[in-house]
């Protein structure tokens, strides 16, 4: 896998599958199986990284971090598949111990027999570009850039600064250093993280959207059922079907018209490469 | 049969002081032991009965501490042999002495056994003029505080390095890194907290280790407060050592003694015997026992060489008791302010002064404070108030949904409050300081002291606008009556070099 090299030439379009209904767990599955099975993302005796979205301290009903259900499901068919490790870790920007604890994520996980541990600073890699690029010299945690497929499991949840965040947002947890200095200029250097980290799957979990006061939330107020999960190879596309998907327009939203314009992702793709599905 | 009581008597020392570090270690969040590491602090006589008497008030949390009084009236000083911690070290550290030390001979002389009975009764004389002392030379809190602050932080954090130097050095493998991973979770998290500034700490418990090198023992019989007031509690137990006319007048005993204990007629100072067994083991013809009742016929009778000192002591604490100059300090006037500039205190600690007598600097605040945020006073709070806990926010906030320093402390300086209370109470004010701000100061957007807010509704609000070049730059203001100056929002700011939001502590909520 290269790195920090645009990998996406512009004619192919990756499938995106938006995929509804009740069973997050049933979901999630028909989602990775609507892209073509996870044996096409993940071989035998690979190891796989997970980055579920546990940056806050909050309970999984307040929608500020990825439902567990979503979490246990991936990471189960990635041992279907064959895998020999699954590791899940993040890098919470509240309190980490309470994060993960909250999120329930690590015991749902751990019961699907991945590896749930905390980022360590000193296991990170700086990025390398082969163009300029804004976030050059960043670092990256090392895990993530060895692993035979990476898998990103973001919340889509509102953001007041980005909008949005989702697929492309998520990735700033395997980024180190001092983030608050991301956050100028963020829609473009979230593009060239994108490309630099390049997830193999991007798995959306939309079973209930923070749609106000984002990213942290906090009331059950600004919490709404939506019962989805999208699912694809491309960060942006992803990223766009879930902003359609709460009635907003892509093109308003910087970082995936960033990406679009970077060739990490298309903003949008033909019709027959939109699975639409309702269970 | 006769080593038996030497073994039981080593095992309990182990057993005790491997609990006193395991329940020290596991002080983190989350925290789940119920009583844990307050336990060895709850029943230590002498800081309960140092903040009973500065205070006049007898802390329910310390009540624990009348056990190992009472105990100590029936059997002597077991706890100084069997149990204290501190006395286990210095047992290891006298090992050692016997081992390396050539100069065999033993400084030894009953004016410096008296000092002991000083230190305790000016610590109580302080203590009854409002003033509590007992943290400078309580031993159970000098090797808590050590091992706390100072110990574990260096086991972790070498343990972590050396994994981080092999896991480098040979390229990141897969099976170390799990291995690492697996260690770490196993013993609660490896990052402790870590302490910039323990050389006081280290220094005074080292002292208390290396003046063995006078003695045996040489805390234990000479200086130590808590030794000195169960020795006062130790005079009428009526469990004794006895000596018969088996006796073949071998000495060895007396030598052996690690306090020095025992006269040349083989009468012993009960007030100075901590029970380690030692005589027992040592005697050849089975002639020395402990019991109640004296059965066999003697060598001699008990020579109660303490009771003159004995009486002295209990003359001057009269004397100082019924000082006329004894004030409630709680009527007059103090000469501490309600807070000190710039130090914001665990939330809702005690009003200054109280807290800084109640406070007797274990550490187990400054261990259990997830975030690292609590930190030890050295010089900025003046000299009382050395070494209690300050919120350091730069390195760490007060975390929103944790109660964890108000559970562990063990006297109650910051009361235990529930999670929904401790949620509300004021530790400070934020502000914010525009000319360092950057949405203020350089029109650039930036949010994240409003993101990371973990009041509800948000105690920094993005309610002032200004566009620039056609983009709308939001500003923070602080919303004075919701912040509880918990300090997420300074913890977090990314101005650099200084930080663009400061914490004023003059209307925390405290006591």
């Amino acid at each position: 896998m290269p790195l920090g090299k645009l990998t996406l030439p512009e004619s192919i379009e990756d499938p995106v599958a938006i995929i509804k209904g009740e069973d997050a767990a049933l979901i999630t599955r028909r989602a990775i199986e609507a892209l073509g099975g996870i044996e096409k993302f993940v071989s035998k005796g690979d190891i796989v990284v997970i980055k579920p979205n546990m940056s806050w301290d909050r309970r999984p009903k307040q929608a500020a971090t990825t439902n567990p259900k979503v979490v246990e499901e991936v990471v189960k068919m990635c041992f279907e598949a064959g895998a020999k490790k699954v590791k899940a870790f993040d890098r919470p920007c509240a309190n980490a111990k309470r994060s993960y604890q909250s999120s329930k994520i690590p015991r749902a996980a751990r019961r699907a027999g991945a590896e749930v541990f905390q980022m360590d600073d000193w296991n990170f890699k700086k990025a390398e570009f082969d163009y300029e690029s804004p976030v050059e010299g960043w670092p990256i945690y090392r895990d993530v850039l060895r692993a035979d497929c990476f898998i990103n499991i973001p919340i889509l949840k509102h953001h007041n600064l980005t909008g949005l965040t989702i697929s492309m947002k998520n990735l700033m947890g395997v980024v180190g250093g001092n983030r608050g200095q991301i956050h100028r200029n963020i829609s473009e250097k979230l593009a060239h993280f994108t490309d630099f980290i390049s997830p193999d799957l991007n798995i959306v979990d939309a079973t209930r959207v923070l749609v106000r006061n984002g990213p942290s939330g906090g009331s059950l107020e600004d919490v709404e059922i939506f019962n989805t999960v999208i699912a694809s190879r491309d960060a942006v596309l992803a990223d766009s079907k879930a902003a359609v998907l709460l009635g907003k327009k892509p093109e308003n939203l910087g970082f995936i018209v960033e990406g679009n314009k970077l060739g990490v992702g298309n903003i949008d793709v033909k019709n027959k490469n939109i699975i639409k599905q309702s269970l | 049969m006769k080593n038996k009581y030497l073994k039981l008597r080593r095992l309990s020392q182990a057993v005790f002081f491997v609990l006193f570090a395991v329940f020290l270690w596991r002080a983190m969040y989350p925290f789940q032991e119920v009583a844990g590491a307050k336990i060895f602090f709850a029943i230590d006589p002498l800081t309960s009965m140092m903040v009973a008497l500065s205070e006049r008030v007898l802390v329910p949390i310390l009540i624990p501490s009348f056990i190992i009084l009472g105990i100590t009236a029936i059997l002597g000083r077991v706890f100084c042999g069997w149990l204290c911690p501190m006395g286990t070290m210095i047992d290891m550290a006298g090992f050692f002495r016997d081992k390396f030390l050539s100069r065999k001979k033993e400084l030894e002389s009953p004016g410096l056994r008296f000092i002991k009975f000083a230190v305790l009764f000016i610590a109580a004389a302080f203590a009854l003029r409002g003033i509590q002392l007992a943290w400078w030379g309580d031993p159970i809190t000098i090797a808590g505080r050590f091992l706390t602050m100072s110990f574990i932080p260096f086991l972790a954090n070498g343990i972590e390095s050396l994994f981080r130097i092999v896991i480098e050095f040979t390229g990141y493998p897969e099976g170390l890194l799990s291995a690492y991973r697996w260690v770490n979770n196993f013993i609660g998290g490896l990052r402790t907290n870590y302490f910039p500034n323990t050389v006081g700490i280290v220094m005074l418990w080292s002292g208390l280790i290396f003046v063995s090198a006078f003695s045996r023992r040489f805390w234990c019989r000479n200086l130590c407060p808590l030794g000195a007031l169960l020795a006062l509690f130790s005079k009428w137990a009526p469990f004794k050592r006895s000596v018969s006319v088996e006796c073949i007048d071998c000495k060895k005993c007396i030598s052996d003694c690690r306090m020095g204990a025992i006269n040349k007629d083989y009468s012993y100072k009960k007030e100075e015997c901590i029970l380690c067994m030692d005589c027992v083991y040592d005697c050849k013809n089975n002639a020395t026992e402990f019991s109640f009742i004296t059965k066999n016929p003697q060598k001699n009778g008990e020579i109660d060489s303490g009771r003159r000192n004995f009486l002295k002591m209990a003359g001057s604490l009269t004397l100082v008791a019924i000082l006329p100059g004894c004030k409630d300090r709680n009527k007059t006037g103090s000469d501490i302010s309600p807070y000190v500039e710039g130090l914001l205190r665990p939330p809702g600690a005690l009003e200054e002064q109280k807290f800084i007598d109640r406070c007797i600097r274990c550490g187990n605040c400054m261990r259990g404070c997830p975030t690292n945020g609590l930190q030890p006073v050295i010089v900025d709070g003046g000299v009382r108030s050395v070494w209690t806990p300050k919120l350091v926010p730069e390195t760490g906030h007060c975390e929103y949904n944790c109660n964890l320093c108000g559970k562990l402390c063990p006297t109650g300086a910051i009361p235990f409050k529930e999670l929904s209370e401790k949620q509300n109470i004021i530790m400070g004010k934020a502000e914010i300081l525009r000319d360092r701000c950057i949405p203020w100061s350089e029109d650039a957007q930036c949010l994240v002291c409003e993101e990371h807010c973990p009041v509800s509704d948000k105690a920094i609000k993005l309610n002032r606008k200004k566009v620039v070049n056609g983009v709308e730059i939001l500003r923070p203001v602080v919303e004075t009556d919701l912040c509880i100056g918990c300090g997420t929002c300074l913890n977090v700011c990314p101005a650099t070099p200084k930080k663009a939001i400061s914490i004023d502590a003059k209307e925390a909520e405290r006591g």
